[in-house]
């Protein structure tokens, strides 16, 4: 099967005088992409306009060849959206297969198809019982098997992982990969950044008031924004007489003390670590753990946003 | 200069008796109905029916000693019995109101929080959910007896104030504390009972339905009942019913259709204990906190 | 101490929610893992006094252990999960009627809840009502009803929910703020174990009812043989491993570029490893212990704890 790319072009929405989402240009091929930004920046607003629930005010989106507001283009689509609604007297299974059989799939076929999605989700046998009993990451669960259930070629997740225990968050991120792997595009929209840094292998989408800020690999972003200071964090059980001896070198801009930890900003990077070196090998044996801080997904999001 | 730390202090404080916490619960569902839309304007229209009264008892000063013979056609009217003073709170006029406060705050006053999640921070803090339960009647019970206790209250005071001699002092004084202490009663027990019946639903909407059989419901069946068996006291089965019975006994009077005070009595407290059981039982302290 | 329980059992009726769970949390942050319906709600509810346990004791803080529930609840701080507000009322008026209900006189309640709600940063906000606020207000405003009548012990439930990336470190930040400059405790339940690794020296696993790993963080993520990675720039490998193979190092692997991997004994000091860098010329660019993620600790727990049954 060929691959389907989700694709804006200078997309822009808004309602009356308020610009949600102004010239996206965005191009999402296979494998998982994230979506991160604040609330209120336009993410939602992107996310359904992917999903053809919105139009847009001027530009294109357009899933594959057709925009995503054409029957032909939704059946390729599946979207796990935020909210939490469910016909609460259906069990999980039958709710799942009501929601295939809307997309195309026979009774049988959409019963089958329920009963494996959900066992690979982890919901076992409570799949049997009414949604109305299911705790927060059960009916999550639910959410994410309709969505996944029809194999769709485009998966829109918005905030997929909510809810769910440790254990299940590593389920449902192995079955994402897989189907990031398999070739479909996949736009997963999350707040726990670390999370999405393990997740997307195809980039992050950065969005901010309403304009796409950033889209590219984490360590891409980094390397361009090298201009900015650097953070690092020292380990250590004396905090106090660490920065007090942080404090005087001159290639250290800002000291803060933790409880087992000091958060140093650094000036000159090259300067600061020949320093730290020194420090560290001076007989008071007061640096454990050097570790900058800059390399993460958090800290892109935090230059690029402020 | 002194630069004053705006931060976090720690706090010493002598904490106030377990009952003494409740009150903020009773205050907030005081004032329940002035939070809702047009909710001062249908406050005062359930005022209406005594304000009618007041009217009538400013307009008709003194024509009682000038007609005595108007004493015997509309004793409905006369100020110098107890009728004069219950017909705003008993009668079938002083049930619309009643209807419409109780449905729409006191009713809902449980199903509202446990919709809203708010048991949850309710029971969290150091109140157990029984004192919350007593805080929701007492505010209730406020609010009503501004309708059925104070405002007779005023009424009365009004009429012997502008009578023209202590007659009308001396004529009512000797129903007016009982009279006073039912419509307490009344006020109470009704408050009990709706509070009851909001703690047994899980949305406000619901809540105000199983209301609404309980005083309406219930008063329909009995009156088909009654005509049916021809037996008065079936109509019992409604708590209103029994309540405005319970009520003319303490006030010393009878109606012209009326049913032993004693079974009145029992009725009633029959009610209040099946709703309040129930409650208490679907007042699970474990649904303060989600799984 | 903050918390010890010992042979706490918890049952419903004839469904054992906890089995003989036994623990002591210390001062600070502590973090309670686990999974859905393994106990962490029930245990919650037994320290907070909804629920009485079936056999052992609970002690928290300094109460006696037939301490009155209410008097329990007014030294403790719940912070719910649940998107959750009491209707009808603004930010204000919501944490000063929360502070009269765990025993504050009303003017105290007005005050502290004016300070508390500047602490999370609420006060522009705090006269609008609560059913409007966004999901990341409410989280601040229960945030605040839990510290607003000086408790001694914080339970925080999943209190990152919703919140957006800022929101999230400012949280976090505030959590670690209460547990190291204000001197509470704070019980932390989250899902979400980078956060609980930032914020908590010690964690208890629970899994079925059952006490599965207790510790400190630090102990529990250590691997077996402890190791770290050491990035260097301006001094090559071949120079610098003969140096680095003394007391406490006891392999030096080379992964090319810079990057080492270093084992290391009981009498390790990292002290060793600067001065190492130091005298041959170049400049330490990372030293950090190789460690197990909380994840590991945890999803490795749950397998062999499900293998014993």
């Amino acid at each position: 099967m060929s691959d389907v790319q989700l694709v804006f072009d200078a997309v822009s929405k808004w309602y009356g005088q308020v610009s949600a989402l102004t010239d996206v240009t965005l191009r999402c091929g296979p494998g998982v992409t994230g979506l991160v930004g604040r609330n209120g920046a336009g993410k939602s607003t992107l996310i359904k306009l992917a999903a053809g629930l919105l139009r847009p005010s001027t530009g294109t989106v357009l899933l594959g060849d057709a925009p995503p507001t054409r029957r032909a283009a939704r059946a390729l689509l599946g979207y796990c959206p935020d909210v939490d609604r469910f016909y609460e007297e259906m069990s999980g299974r039958a709710f799942v297969a009501w929601m295939l059989r809307l997309d195309g799939l026979s009774a049988r076929a959409a019963r089958e198809r329920a009963g494996e999605v959900l066992d690979q989700l982890g919901l076992g046998a409570a799949m049997h019982r009414r949604i109305a009993g299911y705790s927060k990451g059960m009916r999550q669960r639910v959410k994410l098997a309709q969505a996944l259930g029809k194999r769709p070629r485009v998966l829109l997740l918005d905030e997929p992982l909510t809810g769910l225990d440790p254990v299940a968050r590593h389920q449902v991120t192995d079955v994402v990969r897989q189907v990031g792997r398999e070739g479909a595009c996949v736009l997963v929209s999350s707040h726990v950044l670390h999370e999405l840094e393990n997740l997307a292998d195809a980039g992050i989408a950065l969005v901010h008031q309403g304009r796409l800020l950033a889209h590219g690999g984490v360590a891409e972003l980094r390397a361009q924004l090298s201009e900015r200071p650097h953070r690092l964090r020292l380990r250590t059980t004396r905090p106090r007489a660490l920065a007090a001896r942080l404090v005087e070198l001159d290639s250290v801009a800002r000291v803060a003390i933790g409880a087992r930890d000091v958060e140093v900003e650094t000036r000159a990077v090259a300067g600061a670590f020949a320093d730290l070196t020194r420090l560290g090998a001076s007989g008071e044996r007061l640096i454990d753990e050097l570790l900058p801080l800059d390399d993460d997904l958090e800290a892109v999001f935090g230059y690029l946003v402020s | 200069m002194a630069i004053f730390e705006r931060g976090y202090r720690d706090l010493a404080y002598r904490p106030t008796a377990p009952f003494r916490r409740i009150w903020p619960i009773a205050r907030h569902e005081l004032a329940a109905i002035f939070r809702i839309r047009f909710g001062t304007v249908i406050f005062i229209v359930c005022l209406a029916p005594t304000i009618g009264s007041l009217i009538f008892l400013l307009a008709s000063a003194g024509i009682w000693e000038t007609e005595p013979r108007m004493r015997e056609r509309m004793a409905g009217f006369d100020p110098s019995l107890p009728s004069f003073f219950l017909r705003p709170i008993t009668s079938a006029l002083g049930f619309l109101p009643f209807l419409v406060l109780t449905t729409l705050v006191s009713a809902r006053a449980i199903a509202k929080d446990r919709a809203a999640g708010a048991l949850e921070i309710y029971w969290t803090r150091a109140i157990t959910p029984l004192g919350y339960f007593v805080g929701k009647v007492l505010g209730s019970f406020l609010l009503l007896a501004t309708v059925f206790v104070v405002a007779p209250f005023v009424l009365w005071l009004t009429s012997v104030l502008i009578a023209p001699d202590w007659g009308q002092f001396e004529a009512t004084i000797g129903f007016l504390p009982g009279m006073l202490l039912g419509l307490t009663v009344h006020a109470a027990a009704m408050a009990a009972l709706a509070v009851g019946v909001s703690a047994l639903a899980s949305t406000p909407n619901m809540a105000s339905i199983a209301w609404l059989f309980v005083v309406v419901g219930t008063g329909f069946v009995g009156q088909v009942l009654r005509r049916m068996l021809a037996e008065p006291w079936v109509a019992l089965i409604s708590p209103w019913s029994a309540a405005a019975r319970v009520v003319d006994w303490f006030a010393g009077w009878t109606p012209v259709v009326s049913y032993p005070p004693a079974a009145a009595g029992v009725a009633l407290a029959a009610a209040l204990a099946a709703v309040l059981g129930l409650a208490a039982r679907r007042l699970r302290v474990l649904e303060a906190v989600a799984t | 101490m903050s918390i010890e329980l010992s042979g706490v059992t918890i049952a419903y009726g004839t469904q054992v929610a906890v089995a003989d769970a036994s623990f002591v949390l210390p001062r600070g942050a502590v973090g309670l893992l686990g999974r859905n319906g393994a106990g962490k709600t029930s245990i919650l509810r037994a320290l907070l006094g909804l629920v009485r346990p079936a056999a052992g004791t609970m002690r928290i803080l300094d109460l006696p252990q037939d301490a009155d529930p209410r008097e329990v609840r007014r030294r403790v701080g719940y912070m719910p999960e649940r998107d959750c507000w009491i209707p009808g009322l603004n930010g204000f008026e919501t944490v000063a009627l929360a502070g009269q209900l765990s025993g504050l006189p009303e003017r105290q309640a007005f005050r502290r809840a004016h300070e508390v709600l500047w602490l999370v940063g609420l006060e522009e906000q705090r006269y609008r009502a609560v059913a409007g606020y966004s999901t990341g207000m409410r989280q601040k405003v229960k945030l605040a009803t839990a510290l607003v009548h000086d408790p001694d012990l914080l339970f925080l439930d999943e209190p990152t929910n919703g919140l957006d990336p800022g929101g999230r470190v400012e949280m976090l930040d505030l959590i670690g703020r209460m547990a190291n400059e204000l001197g509470k405790s704070v019980v932390l339940s989250s899902h979400i174990l980078q956060d609980v690794e930032r914020t908590c020296g010690h964690v208890v696993l629970m899994e079925r009812g059952k006490v599965l790993a207790s510790g400190a963080v630090g102990e529990l993520t250590r691997h077996a043989r402890r190791a770290f990675d050491l990035v260097v720039e301006g001094c090559p490998a071949e120079r610098l491993v003969p140096a680095l193979t003394a007391d406490g190092v006891l392999a030096v692997t080379d992964r090319g570029s810079g990057r080492l991997a270093l084992e290391v004994g009981e009498s390790f000091s990292p002290a060793v490893v600067f001065g190492a860098v130091q005298a041959c010329g170049g400049v330490v660019r990372r030293l950090v212990e190789q460690r197990r993620s909380l994840e590991d600790v945890f999803l490795g727990a749950v397998r062999a704890g499900a293998e014993v049954g």
